[in-house]
């Protein structure tokens, strides 16, 4: 079974991408298939995440790097230097740990130089919604597409009203049973008073 | 009729640990939902990274509470599978015993959760008794009631005598009875099931299409369990069968949680008879290597992935996990809408949510 599905996505992965991917299998003693496919062009993730919708699978993880050791080595002017004037360009790879038929594969991408923007594949891959927007605040990356790029964690306003309603350190005061009633009920009669006009 | 905009949390007396939902109604009706999230995100993962590999063992513990030995247990098992590790076979039985003692913990836990969240409180206490026993189960053979600290880098910190695996049977035995009038309260009180029939329904098409783990997933007829899907430590070894459900309502997820305690005392049992003799850990220390690797494990809430990648040095290069509620988050956003007010805090408490665990 789980042979027949990875020689299935390799012919999908070839039919949709020709041989711009690199793609290997692990499997371990206790019958465990890993997947390592590298492509070549970032923006393929798409059709990726497509042929994994078509199986129904799912997005298990997404964990961005930056600039992994192999890609400092291999840098023209030598490995990089952490210093804070360095200006040198900061590549990042992004891996996708996708699961469908049984079988685990990380799909690995490689930014250029400096690009931030990767295309959603929320849209196809529902699963990958909150990784996205994770992978958006904590290093920095531009969805394109997202059907809901809002900031998921350490929202900027998490101190103020317009986050939570009632400010954080009142909630936590518990003092906010009354002041949080009135604001709702206020909220209410400003759209009634709204609709009016 | 009113629409309104009611907030629950960050801080609210039917959370355990603070998350923020904005949810839209109209009169008693849910329709709408936002979550958002951040209240106790500690940077876990970046310190992870500033560690060595040796450190994040105690690292990883701390993520979590009822989940604990799940995360260096699957830590451990992605540098074990990067650095080209076999573990001794003892190991592996000794992880899979100390995996589901935590599970029928964690499960009673939430079992007696929810109750307590539809005013049932007696119902709680019974539940908490029991789960007791299991607390007492870990800090006799652990030494402690949370953090096990058995896993280690090739191996586990700890054994089991002829006299523990005696007292450990005995424990789970004389758990049974009372576990079954506990799953018969459950099954057939009226109350319970007017308040958790019909609940939250999680079709199993949304669950296929949010992607979500457990068993969340499992109550809504999605039969994956990692133990038997993708098989780690003793499960190759040992029969698992995955209880699933079909209604995906929260009474389906309690009974899911339910089924799961018995078939962890059941994996107990025959792990204890089946341990074979031999070291519990490798000789020395190893190095870690050049490589990247997954693992998984089954956790009490689900599927749980960390993904290793190391260059070389005694600093992991990255450590990434995926904890099982993060999918499952996505999916209140199918279970709400159609609700009532009064149920919002039995369809988040049937989800078994753990907030430090999706932060980190």
């Amino acid at each position: 079974m789980k042979d027949e599905i990875m020689g299935d996505f390799r012919e999908k992965l070839t039919l949709r991408l020709g041989k711009n991917f690199n793609l290997k299998w692990d499997i371990d003693k206790k019958g465990v298939v890993c997947g390592w496919c590298k492509l070549v062009d970032s923006d393929d993730i798409y059709a990726i995440a497509e042929i994994v919708a078509g199986y129904k699978g799912r997005v298990m993880t997404i964990s961005p790097l930056n600039t992994p050791s192999d890609l400092a080595q291999n840098s023209s002017d030598g490995p990089l230097k952490n210093t804070a004037d360095d200006k040198k360009p900061i590549n990042l790879v992004i891996n996708y740990h996708l699961y469908f038929k049984g079988v685990n594969c990380t799909v690995t991408i490689t930014l250029p130089d400096n690009q931030r923007n990767v295309k959603s594949i929320t849209p196809v891959l529902k699963s990958a919604d909150w990784h996205e927007r994770e992978m958006q605040e904590l290093y920095n990356i531009t969805l394109q597409g997202h059907p809901n790029p809002k900031r998921l964690f350490l929202d900027k306003n998490i101190h103020f009203t317009d986050h939570t309603m009632i400010p954080l350190s009142e909630a936590l005061n518990g003092a906010s049973t009354n002041t949080l009633w009135e604001r709702i009920m206020g909220s209410d009669r400003k759209e009634n008073a709204d609709e009016q006009l | 009729m009113s629409s309104y905009n009611i907030p629950i949390g960050p801080v609210h007396v039917v959370l355990e640990e603070p998350i923020y939902f904005k949810l839209e109604v109209e009169g008693e009706t849910v329709v709408g939902l936002e979550i958002n999230a951040g209240h106790v995100h500690r940077g876990i993962e970046f310190l992870a990274m500033q560690r060595n590999f040796y450190q994040d063992l105690t690292l990883t513990e701390r993520v979590c509470s009822l989940c604990s030995n799940n995360h260096p247990f699957t830590y451990c098992m992605a540098v074990e599978k990067l650095a080209g590790i076999e573990v001794p076979v003892r190991a592996e039985y000794l992880r899979t015993i100390a995996d589901e003692i935590k599970r029928i913990a964690s499960h009673l836990f939430n079992i007696g959760l929810l109750p307590h969240i539809i005013g049932f409180d007696s119902l709680f206490m019974h539940a908490m008794e029991l789960r007791e026993t299991m607390q007492d189960l870990k800090e006799s053979v652990f030494g402690n009631r949370m953090n096990l600290s058995v896993n280690t880098i090739g191996g586990v910190r700890y054994d089991i005598s002829a006299e523990q695996a005696k007292y450990i049977l005995k424990t789970l035995d004389d758990l049974k009875k009372p576990l079954t009038e506990l799953a018969g309260i459950i099954k057939t009180n009226a109350s319970v099931r007017r308040r958790c029939e019909g609940v939250g329904v999680l079709p199993y098409d949304k669950a296929v299409e949010y992607g979500v783990v457990g068993p969340v997933a499992r109550a809504s007829g999605v039969p994956y369990d990692v133990r038997v899907g993708d098989p780690y430590a003793a499960y190759d070894k040992i029969k698992v069968n995955a209880v699933t459900g079909k209604n995906g309502d929260v009474f389906s997820r309690i009974l899911v949680r339910i089924g799961e305690v018995f078939e962890s005392i059941t994996i107990i049992e025959r792990s204890l008879k089946e341990i074979p003799d031999g070291p519990t850990e490798l000789a020395e220390i190893p190095d870690i290597p050049v490589g990247e690797a997954i693992a998984k494990s089954e956790a009490p809430r689900g599927e749980l992935i960390y993904y290793a990648r190391s260059n070389g040095t005694a600093i992991p290069e990255r450590i990434k996990w995926r904890v099982p509620t993060y999918p499952n988050w996505g999916a209140l956003s199918v279970m709400m809408p159609g609700s009532k007010i009064a149920d919002i805090p039995v369809i988040i408490g049937s989800v078994d949510p753990c907030i430090s665990c999706t932060e980190r």
